[in-house]
């Protein structure tokens, strides 16, 4: 199975992870470590986890160019505060980086060697931080250009190299990636009695039947588009909202 | 506004081979600030109290509480006035979060880790891992460097160890094959703490690895360490092993 577009994202359950929705209500989860006991030097970085190789913030920006969420809240921070923004993929990512400093006049007439106090909150009048020097030695190493040269003044290849250096010094390690897809309920199978017995799951293109029990099983685990209901009679399935009902679903079983 | 609460045991940081750093539990003095310029401000502090039963532990609690005031009070003093260079789309709040824990206590030895977190405007903002190792010997109390623990020449041997792990192990930065460009020095190692296996040392975002959301580190143990170590001081390393 393939995901569709990614239309929200939000934190996982497990420590620092991310988890993607498609339009399908399929799932990507993007973790911080691949196993348990992973060394913290090893384990993916948040602008993997978030498609924000830039680490912008979630903001009124970054919605607009294209963030589906939020993840990653800063070290020391209250829950209120803004996380990371969170793009669908990479390439959204990228681009709102790149109109980013290109947006407003905040960055685009600022040199080389001032653009790394501004991205990183440090006053253009105030001395430099450790941070900013490194920022800068590292845009000035892997881009080799004139650090005198604005940000304006940079042609799209060069402004390319500026984006994969700022990339690199930011930090960028890919992880372990989970889909989980959510299979729909196509058809039902009810017995003598008219209850719900088997349950063809699946797509377009691959499609099995299921017994009612797997069908609970499935649903139990977020796998199956079904809401699991528990009575005193028993568990049962019922469609999600909106969704069509059980009733119109039903089909004549096989006879063999 | 002052309150006391209780901290809870909380897992700060892992490190080593699933060792991990936890909070000790104490009272800890909390305090916000928040106001409007023409931007929302907000600063919070929270640090802890160590029960004042020894002179070390006055002495710490004094230290903390001093650094935590100032650098609430620098933050909320510069944010006091206007601020320039806003873009209404970076956000138009600046934040200041200090939060210190007591992760070690004894009648001579009291370490804190924490960190502070601010956003000045920009794409993000920015953190800085705090450590502070206070330490009593005789009538002397004071608060441990590296300096204090290490031969002269201790740094190139330290920087050559990490520097040396990171690259072997393909740590932040390292795990590209060009790291010349990787601004990492002696200089940059400051944060430590004393750790039952070994000196645990905590390296700031942008220095090894890039902007996340914990710190990269390195324990060294204790006798790897014999050889650079000062004399006078192995006693720190003694009462930890």
């Amino acid at each position: 199975m393939k995901f569709k577009k990614f239309i929200r994202a939000e934190e996982g359950e497990e420590r620092n992870s991310v988890v993607y929705y498609d339009e399908d209500g399929n799932k990507l989860i993007r973790y911080w470590k691949r196993y348990p006991d992973e060394p913290d030097d090893k384990v993916s970085t948040r602008s993997w986890r978030n498609n924000n190789p830039g680490n912008l913030r979630i903001g009124p920006f970054a919605r607009r160019n294209g963030s589906i969420g939020e993840a990653g809240l800063p070290p020391g921070s209250k829950p209120t505060d803004p996380k990371f923004a969170v793009f669908p993929d990479y390439e959204t990512g990228r681009k709102a980086q790149a109109k980013r400093l290109k947006e407003g006049d905040l960055y685009i007439d600022l040199t080389l060697e001032d653009l790394p106090k501004r991205y990183v909150g440090v006053k253009l009048k105030d001395p430099d931080t450790k941070e900013v020097i490194d920022y800068r030695n590292a845009i000035r190493k892997f881009t080799k250009f004139d650090m005198k040269r604005t940000v304006r003044s940079l042609n799209d290849t060069e402004y390319e190299q500026l984006l994969d250096a700022m990339k690199r010094h930011e930090g960028w390690r890919d992880g372990r990636e989970e889909p989980i897809f959510v299979q729909k309920i196509l058809s039902v199978h009810v017995n003598s009695k008219r209850v719900i017995s088997e349950f063809l799951v699946g797509d377009d293109r691959e499609k099995q039947w299921i017994s009612k029990t797997l069908a609970v099983s499935l649903a139990e685990a977020g796998r199956l588009h079904a809401i699991v209901v528990h009575t005193k009679t028993g568990v049962y399935l019922r469609p999600e909202y909106h969704n069509t009902p059980f009733k119109q679903l039903i089909v004549p079983s096989t006879v063999a | 506004m002052y309150s006391f609460l209780a901290q809870a045991f909380t897992i700060l940081i892992s490190f080593g081979t699933g060792d991990s750093l936890h909070s000790i539990d104490c009272e800890s003095e909390l305090f916000e600030t928040a106001f409007d310029t023409n931007v929302h401000v907000e600063a919070s502090v929270s640090y802890p109290r160590v029960p004042e039963t020894t002179p070390l532990a006055r002495y710490a609690n004094e230290a903390v509480s001093k650094e935590a005031h100032e650098l609430h009070d620098t933050f909320v003093q510069e944010m006091s006035a206007p601020q320039e260079e806003l873009w209404e789309e970076d956000g138009d709040e600046r934040t200041f979060r200090y939060d210190l824990n007591l992760v070690h206590s004894d009648p001579d030895l009291v370490s804190f880790y924490g960190l502070r977190y601010q956003y000045r405007g920009g794409i993000h903002g920015s953190v800085r891992y705090i450590t502070k190792t206070f330490c009593q010997q005789d009538d002397t109390i004071r608060e441990l460097s590296l300096d204090d623990l290490f031969l002269p020449e201790y740094r190139k041997w330290l920087f050559q160890h990490c520097e040396s792990y990171f690259k072997s192990n393909r740590c932040g930065y390292y795990d590209d094959d060009d790291h010349s460009w990787v601004g990492f020095n002696p200089k940059d190692l400051d944060a430590f703490l004393l750790t039952e296996k070994g000196l645990l040392l905590l390296f700031q975002n942008y220095v090894v690895s890039g902007y996340d959301d914990h710190p990269t580190t390195l324990l060294i143990p204790y006798n790897k360490l014999i050889s650079i170590a000062n004399p006078a001081n192995l006693i720190f390393f003694g009462q930890k092993k």
